[in-house]
């Protein structure tokens, strides 16, 4: 039986006063468009969780319905950025994941996720070592700074990992990647099969203590909040001395101590990519990272013109993959993913620019298959294109 | 209970996709932010629509009014579910009819100012609309829930909100209304017109009647042109008491589109609420703030808004006055419409409000009263030992008091009623009201006695009969007190 702590979970539902201000429509990927029932409002799903841990004996754990609810949250917190109280619903929901697992009442495409991360470290169940073609960086035993690419930089878009370290070597930075990385289980937490993550993680986290580095430095955001905010609330790791970062950060800061740069550079853009380009906040990188200016800035001082979505930064709405959605409501995530290409047609552009491996998968696979006619661009893919023009 | 025969004959009416007796949607629906919290304290307190519906036109309506009379179930309408004072919790079970499909607008019309629609639309939707229709136009009752609610329940609640002072409540723009009454009788109350003194005023009984008369099905509302500019000043005071000595010179120089009081935990749960926002702008801490909102020519505003600023100088309790307009303003508004919700970004640093439960109180007393309510309510709220924030809509005398009360067990639930009541009858003792806008529902229906008296309660159930004699719509609510919740919050009512 899963222990849910009563108290924590009770201060968060009561800060909920239904006001009613929960997202709609295009604001959350799982909301039921089309009837628009109570229970798949934010305060919904709230109440739902609510009467799982308050009224065990009404079943609601073992219902259709609160699976339904619970399992298509991709976890984006836009409704824990619009809710005027700031209730944290996606915590709320996690918990009621949490439960359902315990009841055995989950999609099954999830099970084989967790199967996956289990046997071959990678929700993917791809058996091939991570990294090979990175021995070098494996061994590279005198780097101080720590490069975590994530499953799906090193199994589905392998140039953002092959772009962001080539970067690092322009930019004359010294790195490695682990030994034991395996999948940072956020995928795990966010369908709530919390139970194996200590297990898991183990000899990556040994590694890591046995000798902690200066910097870890993510392109995955969602990878990032599980070293910085899961591995914290689930096992109590802190990362005390080590420094996290998004590559974006890193750059910034990079690129802030290169001085007189708005001289240096030159807006090259134009031959480059297939006309102007869109800027995509993903949810992890805008909502729990809070990292929206940074990459501004970076595009600002080079030079580079790019179009906003009509919601942006914090408000940025979500692609609809997360949190296992695609893989069990593969309908309900190309909606969002969908809604958003729509937006690109109506201020006529094909290029979009983001900085998550999970969005930008999600946005390029949906686009195919529904013959939309655009680029995704990784944003450390433009970065490198953009020296490599200047080489 | 519905059983088997009576939702199939439901589902011939209303079609499978738009009827739910789902225990996880039932739970949803019959909830509000207070029962919530009630029934984590209280074991055996469970309050559970049978079934939820969702029509799509008047005949529908009347389908459903007729069945409940024939087989004896209760309806409960329901617009957005905004409502703070248990207005749609099912206290008997039955049906709850979710307006939310039918959300039509039906007519705009320009010659003679008014819009024709369902009660689902939303006021955000059917406002949208009117600002882009010629040169623009609006209905200015704007409650705080303005982005949520839907018309049927701003008639149903006669809701309204920042703009009191000078455009009046929801009643003051309703023309006509098609409703079904409780005896299942499809009916129009009003004409096209706003200036009619023909008979008894029907349309304005049931506007505010909280869906127990009957249930709306179409809803004529007039609408003014759309002002030229806004212009917010804020006032910064060391006193709420100060503040409120302001407010009155205000009133009496001109008449604002919004005078506002925020006390300084209110101000920081707004700030709270705006520092999320891009671009950031905060409002300066101060122990109160008055926002005074002016609308209308552009020329016109920024005159008034200098004399407000040279009158607020002229105070030695206030302190560099600001104006906020264009985005400014309209955060600044966003803010002040979540304020109350906000309190909750705050927990745990201030006064554990979130994790205790705000009992919100929204008294209306004459003006010069207010002072006094306030400083009696700080000393009810230090005598208790618990933390306070006040509030509101000033300029129409009508404050929120905040107590935050911890409610972690019965004994907390029966703390919260003695304090209640001991502020209700204080408003009273004012000349005051009970509520001036969040409405009766369940939980202020107890205290009504206590303002209109035992005869007056007597007369309006005697209306409630002759408009619904079998008591099938919202029972519960307004006129009885509900006997299903009357083991907890009878003590509400009591000394």
């Amino acid at each position: 039986m899963i222990e849910v702590n009563e108290e924590e979970i009770m201060g968060i539902v009561w800060k909920c006063s239904l006001c009613g201000f929960c997202p709609q429509d295009n604001e959350c990927p799982a909301f039921d468009d089309d009837v628009r029932w109570e229970s798949s409002y934010a305060r919904g799903k709230v109440g739902i969780v609510h009467g799982m841990i308050k009224n065990p004996h009404l079943g609601f754990q073992n219902s259709e319905l609160t699976q339904q609810r619970l399992f298509s949250c991709t976890g984006c917190g836009h409704c824990h950025y619009i809710c005027p109280s700031g209730v944290n619903v996606p915590e709320i929901v996690n918990t009621g994941k949490k439960i359902l697992v315990d009841a055995n009442n989950f999609p099954k495409p999830h099970e084989e996720i967790v199967e996956n991360i289990k046997k071959f470290g990678n929700p993917f169940g791809e058996s091939a070592p991570r990294a090979q073609e990175w021995e070098d960086l494996r061994n590279n035993v005198e780097a101080e700074t720590i490069y975590f690419p994530g499953c799906m930089a090193i199994y589905r878009t392998p140039e953002i990992a092959l772009n962001s370290i080539d970067l690092f070597k322009i930019l004359g930075d010294k790195i490695k990647v682990l030994q034991h990385e395996t999948c940072c289980s956020g995928i795990l937490y966010r369908t709530g099969h919390t139970s194996s993550l200590g297990e898991i993680l183990k000899p990556m986290l040994d590694e890591l203590h046995k000798k902690p580095p200066k910097q870890i430095i993510f392109t995955c955001p969602g990878c990032l909040t599980s070293f910085r905010n899961i591995f914290k609330s689930e096992l109590g790791e802190k990362f005390k001395g080590t420094e996290l970062l998004h590559f974006i950060q890193y750059l910034l800061e990079r690129i802030s101590k290169m001085g007189n740069l708005e001289q240096k550079v030159e807006t090259l853009l134009n031959t480059e990519v297939n006309g102007p380009i869109i800027w995509h906040d993903p949810c992890h990188l805008a909502r729990d990272l809070e990292i929206y200016s940074e990459p501004r800035t970076i595009l600002n001082t080079l030079k580079i013109p790019y179009m906003e979505f009509k919601q942006n930064r914090q408000d940025s709405n979500c692609c609809g993959s997360g949190s296992g959605v695609r893989a069990a409501f593969p309908e309900l995530a190309e909606r969002s993913t969908v809604k958003k290409l729509e937006e690109m047609k109506e201020v006529g552009t094909k290029t979009l620019l983001t900085a998550c491996p999970f969005c930008e998968y999600q946005f390029l696979t949906v686009a195919n298959k529904y013959n939309y006619e655009i680029e995704v661009l990784d944003f450390n893919s433009l970065m490198r294109k953009l020296v490599k023009s200047r080489e | 209970m519905i059983n088997y025969s009576l939702k199939s004959k439901i589902i011939s009416i209303f079609g499978e996709k738009y009827v739910t007796d789902d225990p996880v949607e039932l739970y949803c629906y019959s909830h509000d932010s207070f029962s919530r919290a009630l029934s984590w304290v209280k074991k055996d307190y469970e309050l559970k629509a049978d079934m939820v519906i969702k029509p799509q036109n008047a005949d529908q309506v009347k389908q459903i009014v007729d069945l409940a009379n024939q087989e004896h179930f209760k309806i409960v309408p329901r617009g957005a579910g905004t409502s703070f004072g248990g207005q749609f919790l099912p206290v008997e079970g039955g049906v709850i009819i979710d307006f939310t499909r039918m959300n039509k607008i039906l007519e705009i019309n320009t010659e003679d100012n008014y819009a024709v629609v369902e009660p689902g639309v939303l006021y955000k939707n059917l406002g949208k609309k009117l600002r882009n229709t010629d040169n623009g136009y609006w209905i200015p009752c704007n409650p705080g829930s303005a982005e949520v609610c839907t018309i049927g329940g701003m008639i149903a609640n006669d809701a309204s909100g920042e703009s009191v002072i000078k455009y009046g409540t929801t009643k003051d723009y309703v023309l006509n209304l098609k409703a079904v009454l409780g005896t299942g009788q499809a009916i129009q109350f009003g004409r096209l017109v706003k200036k009619s003194v023909s008979g008894l005023d029907l349309l304005n009984l049931f506007v505010g009647s909280e869906g127990t008369l009957g249930l709306m099905t179409e809803a004529t509302l007039k609408f003014l042109a759309l002002p030229e500019s806004f212009k917010t000043v804020i006032g910064f005071f060391d006193s709420i008491e100060a503040a409120v000595l302001t407010a009155k010179e205000i009133k009496d120089t001109l008449t604002p589109m919004s005078l506002e009081l925020l006390d300084r935990i209110t101000i920081m749960g707004m700030n709270a609420y705006l520092s999320r926002l891009t671009p950031r702008i905060t409002i300066r801490m101060a122990e109160a703030a008055l926002l005074i909102r002016l609308d209308g020519e552009s020329e016109v505003t920024s005159t008034y808004a200098n004399k407000i600023i040279e009158l607020l100088t002229q105070s030695d309790s206030s302190s560099n006055p600001e104006i906020f307009e264009g985005i400014k303003h309209e955060y600044l508004w966003k803010a002040r419409d979540g304020a109350g919700p906000s309190l909750g970004r705050l927990t745990p640093s201030v006064q554990n409000v979130g994790t205790y439960l705000p009992a919100s109180l929204d008294f209306s007393v004459p003006f010069s009263k207010i002072n006094e309510l306030m400083n009696k309510y700080a000393e009810i709220m230090t005598k208790n030992k618990l933390g306070s924030i006040r509030y509101g809509h000033l300029g129409d005398g009508n404050v929120h008091l905040i107590c935050t009360v911890p409610i972690t067990s019965e004994e907390d639930v029966q703390k919260l009623g003695s304090i209640q009541t001991e502020l209700v009858k204080l408003a009273i003792s004012l000349g005051g009201s009970v509520t001036a806008e969040h409405g009766c529902g369940v939980w202020k229906a107890p205290y009504l006695p206590l303002e209109h008296g035992e005869d007056a309660i007597n007369i309006m159930g005697k209306i409630k009969a002759i408009f619904d004699p079998n008591n099938v719509l919202n029972p519960g609510k307004i006129y009885s007190f509900p006997n299903k919740v009357s083991n907890i919050l009878g003590k509400l009512g009591d000394d």
